[in-house]
């Protein structure tokens, strides 16, 4: 499937990609658990370090109510 | 002796209420300081004046700046220093760039040299324009095919994207990373679109078969992750589900993905 070759080509997740950020956390901006996303646990690592720096630079909300 | 110098990532903000002239004096004075500083500049990305996600000194606007430079650690310390005392500059965010990074960074320029870094929605304009689209701050390149040279024009480059992605899947995950991030959010939207369309046609003949398979169709081959687990639990609740979706896909196409909206309508609603 065209998602799966995608996580593992993915070698960095930039906090400017708010886009593919953005699938991986839910309408309140929280971050998915991993046994919901099946993600691998260094990709899920990597995005939440990722989601912390755009939330610290304002491109991501801490909170939100419609996030999406 | 030499030393040793890094690689570096600094994006900060500026205030975006102050004039033109003082943002691009402020912003040659940080690239001023970093290169006197025995720095050397690699790149400076401008992102213009963006809407902020929630209010830093009660401003909800600020304009930002990327910058990649090479330079010892020690001046570091020093530059942030700079940075926080500057009343106008809001945040800023040091990273220093591994090989990772540097990797990811020489692929993108690679990729597209024009492109600045943010994968974003433009927002400067609030949620959403007037026609339900969002404005991409990075540069998004329409994909035109001979599915797609037929189709109505397009309001926006999402939506040129969107009507043929379904069929362009295998196509579309051969591509750069960034890029294919970007179809397969347009596919996100192309899903609502696309079942727009099919559920106008298809309406009188097999109104819930024909969406179902759609969707699964749709399901399988364009998403898989976030929502698929949420998905799969939807997927029992299909013929009220795709009721739903008819009325929501039939008041407004908003560029969302269906299975997250819906869930999240069905989850509101078990819970209120």
């Amino acid at each position: 499937m065209s998602r799966s070759t995608n996580i593992s080509e993915l070698e960095y997740i930039d906090f400017k990609n708010t886009e593919l950020i953005k699938r991986y956390l839910n309408e309140q901006g929280k971050i998915l658990p991993r046994r919901v996303t099946n993600v691998p646990s260094n990709f899920q690592r990597q995005l939440t370090r990722a989601v912390k720096r755009a939330r610290h630079l304002s491109l991501l909300p801490f909170v939100a109510d419609s996030l999406k | 002796m030499s030393v040793e110098k890094n690689t570096y990532e600094l994006t900060y903000i500026v205030n975006a209420v102050i004039s033109d002239d003082q943002i691009k004096d402020l912003i040659r004075r940080v690239t001023a300081y970093v290169s006197d500083s025995g720095g050397e500049i690699i790149e400076v990305e401008e992102w213009g004046s963006r809407r902020l996600a929630f209010p830093i000194q009660k401003k909800r606007n600020g304009y930002y700046v990327n910058m990649y430079f090479r330079a010892s650690g020690t001046m570091i310390a020093r530059m942030e220093r700079v940075l926080e005392i500057d009343d106008n500059i809001l945040r800023y965010l040091t990273l220093k760039m591994d090989a990772k990074m540097i990797r990811h960074y020489e692929k993108r320029k690679a990729a597209d040299p024009d492109a600045i870094g943010l994968i974003a929605e433009d927002r400067t304009r609030g949620p959403k324009d007037r026609d339900g689209s969002h404005k991409r701050a990075g540069t998004v390149k329409p994909i035109v095919t001979e599915a797609t040279k037929g189709d109505a024009t397009p309001k926006t480059q999402e939506e040129s994207t969107d009507v043929k992605s379904e069929g362009d899947d295998v196509a579309s995950s051969a591509e750069k990373d960034e890029k294919q991030d970007e179809s397969v959010v347009q596919e996100e939207n192309d899903e609502k679109s696309a079942e727009v369309d099919e559920s106008v046609e298809e309406k009188d003949d097999k109104p819930a078969e024909s969406e179902e398979t759609s969707e699964t169709e749709a399901e399988q081959t364009e998403e898989k992750d976030a929502e698929s687990a949420e998905a799969e639990s939807s997927e029992d609740d299909s013929p009220a589900e795709v009721s739903e979706e008819k009325s929501d896909v039939s008041d407004e196409p908003a560029p969302e993905a269906a299975k997250g909206e819906d869930q999240a309508e069905e989850k509101k609603k078990t819970d209120a």
